[in-house]
């Protein structure tokens, strides 16, 4: 992992939840509140600290390598911007990552449709088939199945797989209510069935009318 | 944290979930945040479906190649030398906005876009500044920089100096080019152009993470750019 790089008491690598306690978590929220007061030091730290998870957050949703410094750049500038007038609420990773979610998006947004839809065949071209699965990476092939998501999917399936969020927390660093993103998920993996075989299985969809119900509930996909 | 009694039967039994909302919670199942009633209620279908038993074995394998590593994120100083050279400029810009080319007050939040747009006004209010003489003169921008960067507000003691460039594009480029290669190389417009064309850019980094030889070897590698020389007597290679 990532984490080697991270330098600082508090490095996240490039996941920050997990396994993580109240005290590392208060120790990240008083380097923010530092930050707050024009401490360049603690932003220093912060930033080591965060990059390699902001990468790979950002990474996974653009899916462009060129797009993630000028992201975390954002993020850590709001970050700067934000932290005096922030209160402790929820992990401070999980905060950081609210705002990460919101900048990548933004940024998809920026590239336009041309460069989103240059982005989607390149895809195409790599020639992905789901019979090669398990006959290379598994984590390379994953990467690809997302491919096939948008950008707010994609996001919402590293913040479960990844950082390992509860639903719940997901909803508050989205902003949306928690059956939003209960289906953002489970239509991300419907979507995914065909090029990873057993994900929502078709058996049990089918046999089963209440998935209908889960179709037509909640309100984002 | 969770709804613990929701689902049980007054004798405190669990009931099964069923197939719908097996299917909506298995990811938190998988990843370990399932807990409580939940859990119980997830588990005792799973018991007794084999289709969501093996939808289970599909996730899990989907979960852990999802959360493999993907990509190797690059060292973050050069990154984190920009955000210094970001905040120096917007809490330098605030309080200072002498350079009177600019038009109009810019907002801290899109410096950078502000920035890029500010340029393309100016060139295109190019005609209007030697019409009316008042362009300003690129000789004297170091100076303007030297005032810029060492602005008393907030957190300029703090950071650190970066590269002042007197910078010349070759006739015609388009603005958005120019705009890009100022993006490329880290750049924020200080002042210009004046009557030579020419712009003063703000480079991040200090000297001591990227010598002001890079920076320009840099900026000189690109086609649109005529001249990029040091703004600053003592960083000249």
């Amino acid at each position: 992992v990532i984490s080697k790089e991270s330098a600082g008491s508090s490095a996240h690598g490039d996941r920050p939840g997990g396994a993580r306690g109240a005290a590392e978590d208060a120790a990240d929220w008083e380097l923010i509140r530092l930050v707050g007061t024009g401490d360049t030091a603690a932003l220093d730290q912060l930033y080591r600290s965060c990059h390699g998870f902001l990468y790979r957050f950002v990474y996974r949703v653009t899916r462009r390598p060129e797009c993630c410094e000028e992201v975390i750049n954002d993020v850590m500038f709001t970050v700067w911007q934000k932290a005096a007038s922030t209160v402790p609420g929820a992990r401070a990773s999980t905060w950081i990552l609210g705002i990460a979610h919101n900048m990548a998006l933004k940024a998809v947004g920026r590239m336009g449709r041309s460069a989103r839809l240059e982005l989607a065949l390149a895809e195409l071209d790599e020639g992905f088939t789901p019979d090669i699965i398990h006959a290379v990476s598994t984590a390379s092939l994953a990467d690809k199945a997302l491919a096939a998501l948008s950008p707010e999917q994609r996001a919402v399936m590293e913040l479960v797989y990844h950082h390992g969020l509860h639903y719940q927390e997901i909803a508050v660093l989205l902003e949306c209510p928690e059956s939003t993103v209960k289906t953002r998920v489970f239509h991300a993996r419907r979507h995914l069935r065909a090029l990873w075989p057993g994900l929502v299985g078709d058996g049990v969809v089918a046999k089963d009318s209440e998935a209908q119900e889960i179709e037509s509930t909640g309100s984002g996909t | 944290m969770m709804d613990a009694g929701v689902g049980q039967t007054v004798s405190g039994l669990p009931i099964d979930f069923g197939h719908s909302e097996t299917q909506r919670l298995l990811p938190w199942y998988v990843n370990g945040q399932l807990a409580g009633a939940e859990r119980e209620r997830l588990q005792l279908h799973l018991s007794s479906c084999d289709a969501c038993r093996s939808d289970l074995a599909a996730e899990q394998e989907f979960a852990r190649a999802v959360a493999a590593p993907i990509a190797q994120a690059p060292s973050p100083e050069a990154g984190l030398a920009r955000l210094h050279a970001r905040i120096a400029a917007a809490s330098a810009v605030k309080p200072a906005p002498k350079v009177h080319s600019w038009p109009g007050q810019i907002d801290r939040n899109e410096l950078r876009w502000a920035a890029m747009a500010a340029g393309v006004l100016v060139l295109a209010c190019t005609p209007l500044l030697l019409r009316d003489g008042y362009g300003p003169d690129p000789a004297i921008a170091g100076a303007e920089y030297r005032t810029l960067a060492s602005s008393d507000d907030s957190g300029d003691a703090r950071t650190p100096a970066a590269h002042a460039v007197r910078l010349v594009f070759s006739a015609g480029l388009a603005a958005s080019t120019i705009s890009d290669i100022l993006t490329r190389h880290g750049g924020t417009v200080v002042e210009g152009p004046g009557a030579a064309g020419a712009y003063t850019v703000h480079f991040d980094g200090t000297p001591a993470e990227k010598p002001m030889s890079a920076v320009l070897a840099g900026l000189r590698s690109e086609p649109g750019v005529r001249l990029a020389e040091a703004l600053q007597p003592e960083q000249k290679p």
